[in-house]
């Protein structure tokens, strides 16, 4: 498969259902990197940002073990991103008179701000993403409130999204082994065309489910067997709570620290 | 134009969740009375949730030389209507950082706000506008995407500048510079999606006249 989104979407899918913490309860899974998130955003991001990101570091290398260069892959491609970015806000732009621009170093704390706190927060969702698979993931933010047709919709989609991710894929490299994405004009017509015969299937396959759903005696709920995994405990969702709540302690205390 | 995880500080992210969330939750309940009254809608809208999901793994072709990947949203609000896309765009985001590490979990509210909310209405009102006054339907499917991209990239670029407004020249300067960073990409990409989005409107209109009708049922009214 040729398109590079397709085979990152399947590498982050592959890793999230074989790493070792693939079968723990995903309410710890999702209380650690939701915690983590909270975490980074609460505390003060210059001690807290990197503190999580380390954590969440030696728990995907460590605990879940995560193969290290696709746990950096990942994490890289946001965290290039905001390195490359940053930097934009040292440049001041002003209307006062006419218009000018300045170098402002004095911005530098804002910007090693917003580099510490998002290298965290990437970093809680890049374990969540490599560590719970999707189809684990959905069903529990009925939970938070979610209708329950808008999980049932949402795992459709997310089966859908791997059997399309073929059918495009497959139409991308039969293009482009007819030179279908050789030049700019080509490449737009190729991509066109690809997209419309890709909308028909979508729409026909959606056709036949009803079709055969209907033949089945459909009446309006696809109930699917949960996977049995281990239940939450409640003792290990305390500690990961006190040990996110330490972090941020630690956080703001480090950060008194160092101002001194 | 995704926001990354963590961009945005906690009083932004929260503010652009509160600010989506009722529209999102407005565009659930319209889909919800569209389901229950035609269960099989479901299928129809996963398969449209997730049609939205692989074309952004779609290569764009841009005259800058690099690739990008087309946001689908003035295709979507063209094909689903606006009052679909909301919901739509919340799983398609969402799905995106979990499957792509691409945007975010707190950024998820501002990033709705842009793909999901302002880009579609904008394209959704170009469209009505053109087609009622007499344009083509290429000149109206083009200025749909091309426009609903330049309204969810303004929107970021507003977004970005009130999170980290400029020193000397405040909120508006940060805008201008945000804008101004953006536009060498953005402008040649957006007028690529809405090149890209006549073809396949071009070709679906020849070819596809019984999937396009049968995607009025999930926005009754909303289609001439």
């Amino acid at each position: 498969m040729h398109l590079p989104v397709v085979s990152f979407m399947h590498l982050i899918d592959r890793i999230a259902h074989t790493n070792r913490w693939s079968k723990r309860p995903t309410a710890e899974k999702l209380a650690i990197t939701l915690g983590g998130l909270a975490v980074c955003l609460a505390g003060p991001a210059l001690t807290t940002g990197p503190a999580v990101l380390l954590l969440n570091t030696a728990l995907a290398l460590f605990a879940a073990r995560l193969p290290a260069r696709v746990y950096l892959a990942v994490l890289g491609f946001p965290v290039g991103f905001l390195l490359a970015s940053a930097p934009m806000l040292l440049v001041s732009l002003d209307f006062a008179d006419g218009l000018s621009f300045a170098w402002r170093p004095d911005q530098l704390p804002v910007a090693t701000a917003l580099v510490a706190r998002a290298a965290g927060a990437a970093s809680c969702l890049t374990l969540l993403a490599l560590t719970t698979p999707v189809h684990a993931i959905v069903p529990s933010l009925r939970a938070i409130g979610l209708p329950a047709f808008l999980v049932e919709i949402m795992l459709l989609t997310y089966r859908l999204v791997f059997v399309f991710a073929e059918t495009v894929a497959s139409g991308y490299n039969a293009q482009t082994a007819r030179l279908g994405y050789v030049g700019w004009k080509r490449s737009l017509r190729s991509s066109g065309m690809l997209a419309a015969a890709f909308f028909q299937r979508a729409m026909d396959k959606a056709r036949r489910m009803e079709t055969g759903l209907a033949a089945r005696g459909f009446e309006g709920n696809l109930a699917v067997l949960p996977e049995d995994g281990a239940a939450a405990s409640k003792a290990r969702l305390a500690a990961i709570a006190a040990g996110l709540s330490a972090l941020l302690v630690f956080g703001f205390a480090a950060e008194r620290f160092l101002n001194v | 134009m995704h926001i990354m995880e963590g961009f945005l500080p906690a009083a932004h992210a929260i503010g652009w969740t509160v600010a989506s969330a009722p529209i999102v939750a407005y565009s659930a309940w319209r889909v919800k009375k569209v389901v229950d009254e035609n269960p099989s809608t479901k299928l129809l809208l996963a398969s449209s949730g997730a049609f939205a999901f692989v074309l952004s793994a779609l290569k764009l072709p841009s005259v800058t030389g690099s690739c990008s990947h087309p946001t689908g949203t003035g295709l979507g609000a063209v094909l689903f209507g606006p009052w679909v896309m909301p919901v739509m765009g919340t799983i398609v985001l969402l799905f995106q950082a979990l499957l792509l590490a691409h945007g975010g979990i707190t950024t998820l509210g501002a990033n709705v706000f842009s793909m999901g909310i302002v880009g579609p209405f904008v394209s959704y009102f170009l469209y009505r506008a053109v087609r009622s006054s007499g344009g083509s339907l290429q000149l109206a499917v083009f200025l749909a995407a091309a426009f609903g991209d330049m309204a969810t990239y303004c929107t970021t670029s507003v977004q970005l500048a009130l999170a980290f407004p400029d020193p000397a020249g405040g909120v508006l300067g940060s805008a201008a510079k945000f804008l101004g960073i953006f536009a060498m990409t953005q402008v040649p990409l957006a007028i690529a999606e809405g090149l890209l989005t006549v073809i396949v409107m071009n070709i679906l209109t020849r070819y596809s006249e019984s999937e396009l009708r049968s995607l009025n049922i999930l926005d009754r009214g909303a289609r001439a």
